[in-house]
């Protein structure tokens, strides 16, 4: 790896423009669209006819369906005063030129919409019944991710977001699921903003994807990662591939499901391309055995007697924990519950069943191994006094050094 | 005076994945592996050839397989949650299937280790929950004719291992949270628990004589305890990682223990030490059994993730 100098980053980092392929629609057209909708349902007010809303029941634009109102069930009462409000929204959001997440519609009527999930499928559906892509609405994934380093993109829009924390807010509402590094090489450490020309990403020499220890938003899937966000790592795969990718995700059968979803959803973008794959950081069961000396000094506590002996400690360890995080918290590493090892399986099952190639079978390797060794390691369990720098710069050195 | 073993071959690759099991009958060795396979190597041949191979044993791999001491009757668990019985034709001396055990309380973490009864009539098993399942395997049926609980009902600790005695007296069974259970199969009650590793115990292997349970895990010390009072009796100190199998030997002289850093240790129970250490890998053991003495001298094999089966003798010196 080359020392990394203000020169040679001016020389290596290629510039990326990203421009998404699909073709949008402009927000006048989709505003017609729905007022459109809109007036059919007050013309049928005004005659007192039932009010109906053309509607599909798959992303792919088949099974066209008409929503009424009352409908024949509540069940169809519910579904058209979702999608009227989901509309509303739409429109209130196009024509102000704002950005509208997901999640802010759940909150909009909770009452209404129960699960998050309802309102993700039916933002989905609205969009293929109006013919338009998703973002097309001004409606986008809820925020999920943040990203550290030297990087800006340029938007559709013509809008760049860098590392400055209003952009970063930015960055929240518009995509992406997951922690991005990009390091140079040596120790880990927050890299300065640094400014860029506008539109194009500049990167250093590692891209680093952190999995699934975002946990703020526990409605979504801790990390797994949507369409949108692996397209974005193929960007960069494919526009810059003399940049690594790793990924780092807990030991334990989410983490590596996780991992399998990367690799997954890459394989299917990057069937007529060749790219650099992405590639598996940790934590894998060597990890843990290669420190087991940090394995011996735990007494596990198992998932069947978590609850401590006397109250007094209970409390303390309940502080403690408080300080670190204060969402879900979790010991660093335990022992797999019955669900993990379901899980396990169910993923094991998934991975024998595919292709037969080096990873699936390192992967099928490491679930193994994990239901045979009983423990599961998160991230934080690597940190040495709140940082993963030693760890990390030994893990890519060998990563980098052995390629 | 420390013995002194040879490594007389290793069976390299013998499987192209993690091998995480290993039976033997007078003849022959079981191995169970990462693969769907199982396979049978002839150990009455110095170079232990591949004499069976049962392919789709388990489809995602199978990480415990048992024999009865018989050398009649095989039993293995796949990560799917099956457990298959194999049965030896004594006249062509190949395995074939004798069937699975199945029902609504086999499915996936519901049965983990397994143990045959001496003449393969009975298999008790342990489950994520921490109960311990004996089946009635000789009966067409399969049923299951005993559940012991080892908490209130299910919520014990996962059972990680598991050993019958070959009088079909006791079952021992070692859990996750480092309790260890003798079981009396005639009352169908619990006889001992037994704690003192307080760490995941992840064998537990019954004296052939049946006075002795021996115990071992993630705490890296072997615990002995008495099966006539539930006494622990001695800890057997070395390993400096953890134990993942243990097995006595057939007279019940010497300990075999198998650890996580790819070292195999003799332990003589009468003096409680360690008389011999040997590792062919820095990888991990995941099984270690002795063979049933055949010849002059003892042999015990070795098996993990370098995916390789090492064969020791012992050197007789005359």
């Amino acid at each position: 790896m080359d020392q990394v100098t203000e020169g040679t980053i001016i020389r290596d980092a290629r510039q990326v423009i990203i421009r998404p392929v699909t073709v949008t629609t402009s927000a006048g057209t989709v505003i017609t669209r729905i007022e459109s909708i809109l007036e059919a349902i007050l013309d049928c007010l005004a005659q007192g006819k039932e009010l109906s809303i053309d509607f599909v029941t798959n992303r792919s634009g088949h099974n066209p369906q008409t929503v009424h109102f009352p409908g024949r069930t509540a069940l169809e009462a519910t579904k058209f005063a979702r999608i009227l409000l989901i509309l509303q929204l739409a429109h209130d959001a196009l024509v102000s030129g704002t950005v509208s997440t997901k999640r802010h519609i759940f909150y909009q009527h909770q009452g209404l919409f129960v699960r998050q999930r309802t309102v993700d499928e039916l933002v989905d559906n609205l969009a293929s019944a109006l013919n338009v892509q998703r973002d097309d609405l001004n409606i986008v994934a809820s925020s999920k991710g943040v990203f550290l380093g030297p990087l800006s993109i340029c938007l559709q829009d013509n809008t760049v977001i860098g590392p400055a924390v209003g952009d970063a807010v930015r960055i929240f509402t518009r995509n992406y699921y997951l922690s991005l590094f990009f390091l140079q090489p040596g120790p880990l450490q927050p890299l300065a903003a640094k400014p860029s020309d506008g539109s194009c990403i500049s990167f250093f020499s590692v891209l680093f994807v952190l999995a699934n220890v975002l946990r703020w938003s526990r409605t979504t899937h801790n990390g797994y990662p949507d369409m949108l966000t692996c397209s974005f790592i193929q960007l960069i795969r494919f526009n810059c591939p003399q940049i690594p990718i790793f990924v780092l995700a807990d030991y334990d059968p989410d983490g590596l499901n996780i991992l399998r979803h990367y690799r997954l959803k890459s394989e299917f973008v990057s069937q007529e391309f060749t790219a650099p794959a992405i590639r598996w950081l940790g934590i894998k069961s060597q990890d843990l055995l290669e420190r087991k000396s940090r394995l011996d000094m735990l007494i596990l506590p198992s998932p069947d007697n978590l609850q401590p002996p006397d109250s007094q400690s209970s409390e303390e360890s309940t502080g403690s924990k408080a300080s670190i995080s204060s969402t879900e918290c979790r010991e660093p590493i335990s022992a797999l519950s019955t669900r993990d090892r379901k899980v396990a399986v169910r993923i094991l099952e998934k991975v024998v069943g595919s292709r037969d190639d080096l990873e699936a079978i390192e992967l099928r390797r490491e679930l193994q191994v994990l239901l045979m060794m009983g423990i599961k390691a998160e991230i934080q369990w690597l940190d040495e006094a709140g940082t993963l720098a030693g760890w990390l710069d030994i893990k890519l050195g060998q990563m980098l050094l052995g390629a | 005076m420390s013995k002194q073993y040879l490594t007389t071959h290793t069976v390299d690759d013998a499987h192209i994945t993690d091998i995480f099991s290993l039976a033997a009958t007078p003849r022959t060795l079981l191995s169970a592996s990462g693969s769907s396979t199982l396979h049978v190597h002839d150990t009455a041949d110095p170079s232990f050839p591949l004499r069976q191979s049962i392919p789709d044993a388990h489809k995602l791999g199978c990480h415990h397989v048992c024999t009865s001491r018989n050398g009649l009757y095989a039993a293995s668990a796949g990560f799917g949650g099956e457990v298959k019985i194999w049965e030896l034709n004594k006249e062509t001396g190949d395995w074939s299937s004798g069937g699975e055990i199945t029902g609504p309380t086999v499915k996936p973490g519901e049965v983990w280790a397994i143990a045959l009864s001496e003449d393969g009539g009975y298999l008790a098993s342990t489950t994520s929950d921490g109960r311990i399942n004996v089946w009635d395997v000789a009966d067409q049926g399969k049923a299951k004719i005993r559940e012991y609980e080892t908490g209130s009902a299910g919520s014990g600790s996962f059972g990680m291992c598991v050993d019958l005695s070959r009088d079909g007296k006791f079952t021992a069974s070692g859990h996750q949270n480092g309790s260890v259970y003798v079981f009396n199969n005639d009352t169908g009650r619990i006889l001992y628990s037994l704690s003192g590793l307080a760490k995941p115990v992840r064998a537990v292997a019954i004296s052939p004589a049946g006075t002795r349970v021996a115990a071992a895990g993630d705490a890296g010390i072997i615990a002995i305890y008495d099966t006539k009072h539930g006494e622990h009796v001695g800890n057997l100190t070395g390993h400096s990682s953890w134990i993942t199998s243990l097995d006595w030997s057939d007279t019940g002289e010497y300990l075999l223990s198998g650890s996580m850093d790819g070292k195999v240790k003799v332990w003589s129970i009468e003096r409680g030490v360690c008389v011999a250490t040997h590792s062919e890998t820095d990888k991990a053991l995941w099984a270690v059994r002795w063979l049933p003495k055949t010849g002059r001298s003892e042999m015990f094999c070795t098996a993990g993730a370098n995916r390789s089966i090492s064969f020791y003798r012992e050197a007789t010196g005359s």
